[in-house]
């Protein structure tokens, strides 16, 4: 054999070590950016499910009337405000035994 | 609430304060309208006029509201809507909202206390309670 066939029949076998190897070594590449892209929204997804879950937890455990109604104070109806006459203009009675002030607006 | 000033006229007095909702564009002007015409002994009637239209308030309105009124300075009426004491007052009766936490309109208080239900009937029982505890 001579020297150039030896040569010529080297680049045959590195060639076709290459094509078996990676068949498309762009598309190998595009392919594991696009599952290592995949994973990391999957991990932010578990994240946030976790974060939702706990926030759910703590919701059911001020009991159902919380969940239902998040955030209404208990009112007594028994308290009195100091609402007083003031220089609001009023009608009725001058000396009033009972007086019923109301805060409205006209629209 | 005419019904319950008519059904104990000697014993219950009703009492008007401003509180206009930010988001309601017509509520500031319309409490001026009503204070100014209360300058004039004619809180009410303008309170009426207001609540009568209003869905149709413009800012035209109150002029022409005050004109109907029988006995009326419209022009007097019409300073006095602009005037600071007329926004003083309103800005105090805020303040006193503020005071007693109230967030929605309206709100009520008989003799100071958050009346449970609306009815006339309701509010019968509690006035005639509080006049029975006074008297």
């Amino acid at each position: 054999m001579g020297s150039k066939a030896r040569y010529a029949s080297a680049i045959v076998a590195v060639l076709a070590l290459y094509v078996a190897s990676c068949v498309d070594p762009q598309e190998v590449a595009d392919i594991k950016a696009k599952v290592d892209e995949v994973q990391a929204q999957q991990k932010d997804m578990i994240g946030k499910l976790a974060g939702l879950e706990a926030g759910q937890k703590k919701i059911l455990a001020k009991g159902p009337a919380a969940a239902a109604r998040p955030s209404k104070p208990k009112e007594d109806p028994n308290k009195i405000y100091p609402v007083k006459k003031g220089n609001s203009f009023w009608k009725g009675a001058a000396n009033p035994t009972v007086t019923v002030v109301e805060f409205s607006d006209f629209q | 609430m005419d019904q319950i000033v008519k059904e104990f006229p000697n014993d219950v007095q009703f009492v008007f304060k401003n509180y206009p909702l930010p988001f309601h564009k017509q509520a500031m002007p319309a409490a001026k309208a009503a204070v100014a015409a209360g300058n004039q002994g004619k809180f009410w009637e303008m309170h009426d006029k207001i609540f009568e239209n209003y869905r149709g308030l413009n800012a035209d309105f109150y002029a022409k509201a005050a004109g109907e009124i029988d006995g009326m300075d419209v022009e007097k009426f019409k300073a006095d809507m602009d005037s600071p004491k007329t926004q003083a007052l309103i800005v105090e009766e805020m303040k006193e909202a503020g005071a007693v936490g109230v967030r929605g309109t309206p709100t009520f208080f008989i003799n100071g206390k958050k009346p449970q239900g609306r009815s006339f009937e309701q509010w019968k029982t509690i006035i005639a309670a509080e006049i029975k505890k006074k008297g």
